[in-house]
């Protein structure tokens, strides 16, 4: 356990070394909030969605598919499993590991816009922080559980930069961050019904924490973690 | 001496590709052994092999008493592997890889590892990406290190170095085999492998072609040795004695013969020269290289 926690604190610290990751994990997702924040007051008033909550669907789908992934998809190209395989390390330790920090720093950066958004652009607060909050970090970790699996079926990171697409254009497109999904057609509104930030957003869009969304949040958690796992795993043991 | 590390026919392929086919052999305790090989041959599957990374479909591999099939999680505590140079995050420091592989290990910090690689100062802080690859192969090696494994196995430990890179790592290989580690190394360089190896087994097309010593291989094999002979008086550019014929040729003064046993050909050759009141002015024996041996049996490959 010390090990795990020894190898976050590692990893987070190089993350913050790295050019790409701060563009993905931070730089573009406050330059798209300042940017949209500045006409923020015609999308609300359209959208009915929060500025802060919009911005940060956004953060965490373009971390979870964008950015993750292609960290993953990189590592195991670059042969990083064979040093927790010669160490004796679990392979799932590693999706395990960038997951957890990829979630950390969208956390940091919903923070910042959450109570940046008030103050910078007259967006109101949620009703309740912590409701808003733990829905932020369900959707992010499910996300980042998308992402580590679709990085699983992926072995060269050029394919995956067009294949991480597929997941990351439909979430910004039908989640309704953008506009009303009511005025999508219906199998797009189908679809985007699956797709953990639509899950979401409607979880926060009462205020409150709806127990059947959560339940469903949690349990896609876990099946997408638990398959990349065995699937690390067993490209791991596979050579 | 006991073994350290034991391979009995080891088999494996890669779908339809055999790629190792029976392969065996052994390395004692505190010895440098070599695994020589074109690319190809069967040299890091081997190596993969032992180090629990790769599974095979038939043999055994035995470390330190332990097999490595059956409990390869003991293996980790007596096997320091050097890992490819891209196997660490590109942001990770030499410290941070330090403390990590540590904790992964189960000890406490080794900075003296990094001291003793140079890897301290300037290079302790700086991101694994922006090393030369002379530090990143230092790098490995201090990490394969440790938990003072009892056996290391390092996969082309120089490629790509200077030459300084390449003495100071020579070194390092030399102290270690001195402190009696275990070193199985795979190599494309032929004259490391003479330098440093207490025994070589050079593979061919999965299987080992030729085992033993570097001594006992170039003394076996039938590659003939040069002989080179220089005279204050020119002695043997005129006559040379009946039994040995006249050299096989002559330059820069020297006059060169081809011969497999060189103590032989002088037994015969200086009373010649003292018989013809001439002095030896230089003599240089020119002896079948483990890269000769190498190349005659990657040559019969093709």
């Amino acid at each position: 356990m010390r090990a795990f926690f020894v190898q976050l604190g590692i990893q987070f610290r190089g993350d913050l070394r790295d050019k790409e990751i701060l563009m993905v994990y931070y730089l573009v997702p406050l330059l798209f909030y300042a940017v949209m924040g500045s006409i923020m007051k015609t999308l609300e008033m359209e959208n009915g969605v929060p500025l802060n909550l919009a911005i940060t669907i956004f953060t965490l789908s373009m971390s979870a598919f964008l950015g993750m992934p292609q960290a993953l998809v990189k590592a195991r190209e670059n042969g990083v499993l064979d040093a927790y395989k010669a160490a004796g390390i679990p392979a799932w330790s590693m999706p395990l590991a960038t997951i957890v920090i990829s979630t950390l720093h969208i956390m940091l950066v919903a923070l910042v816009i959450l109570f940046s958004a008030p103050y910078l652009f007259a967006s109101a607060l949620p009703e309740s922080i912590a409701a808003y909050l733990l829905t932020v970090l369900l959707v992010a970790l499910c996300s980042e559980t998308l992402g580590a699996l679709l990085s699983c079926f992926v072995k060269k990171q050029n394919t995956l930069t067009l294949v991480s697409q597929c997941l990351f254009l439909p979430t910004i497109m039908f989640s309704g961050i953008m506009f009303p999904a009511d005025l999508l057609p219906k199998p797009m509104q189908w679809f985007g019904e699956i797709l953990p930030a639509t899950l979401g957003m409607r979880m926060i869009s009462g205020g409150e924490i709806v127990a059947q969304v959560l339940i469903i949040l949690c349990v896609m958690t876990t099946v997408f973690f638990l398959a990349s796992a065995i699937i690390f795993k067993r490209i791991s043991a596979r050579r | 001496m006991i073994d350290s590390i034991t391979v009995k026919n080891l088999s494996k392929s890669y779908g339809e590709k055999q790629v190792l086919r029976g392969v065996s052999f052994s390395v004692k305790h505190g010895e440098v052994f070599s695994l020589l090989g074109v690319n190809g041959a069967g040299k890091t599957t081997t190596i993969e092999c032992l180090e629990g990374l790769r599974k095979w479909q038939e043999g055994e591999i035995v470390v330190e008493g332990i097999s490595v099939r059956q409990h390869p999680e003991k293996l980790r505590k007596v096997f320091g592997v050097q890992l490819q140079s891209t196997a660490l995050s590109e942001n990770m420091t030499a410290k941070e890889a330090m403390r990590l592989f540590c904790v992964w290990h189960g000890v406490k910090y080794r900075g003296d590892l990094l001291t003793r690689f140079d890897m301290d100062g300037e290079y302790l802080n700086k991101p694994y990406a922006k090393l030369s690859t002379g530090r990143k192969r230092r790098l490995h090696l201090a990490l394969a290190l440790c938990h003072n494994p009892r056996v290391l196995v390092l996969d082309e430990p120089t490629a790509g170095l200077d030459v300084e890179g390449r003495n100071t790592l020579h070194r390092e290989i030399c102290r270690l085999r001195d402190e009696g580690v275990t070193i199985l190394m795979a190599t494309h360089d032929m004259a490391e492998a003479e330098a440093l190896s207490d025994r070589i087994a050079i593979l061919r097309d999965g299987v080992i072609a030729r085992e033993g010593t570097p001594m006992e291989l170039t003394a076996a094999s039938n590659i003939q040795n040069r002989v080179y002979i220089k005279t204050r008086g020119g002695s043997l550019r005129e006559n040379t004695p009946e039994a040995l014929g006249m050299p096989e040729t002559t330059m820069e003064g020297y006059s060169v013969w081809k011969c497999r046993d060189a103590a032989e050909l002088l037994l015969l050759i200086l009373p010649h020269i003292k018989a013809c009141d001439d002095i030896v002015s230089d003599l240089r024996i020119e002896r079948a290289s483990v890269e000769d041996i190498f190349l005659s049996v990657a040559g019969g490959a093709k």
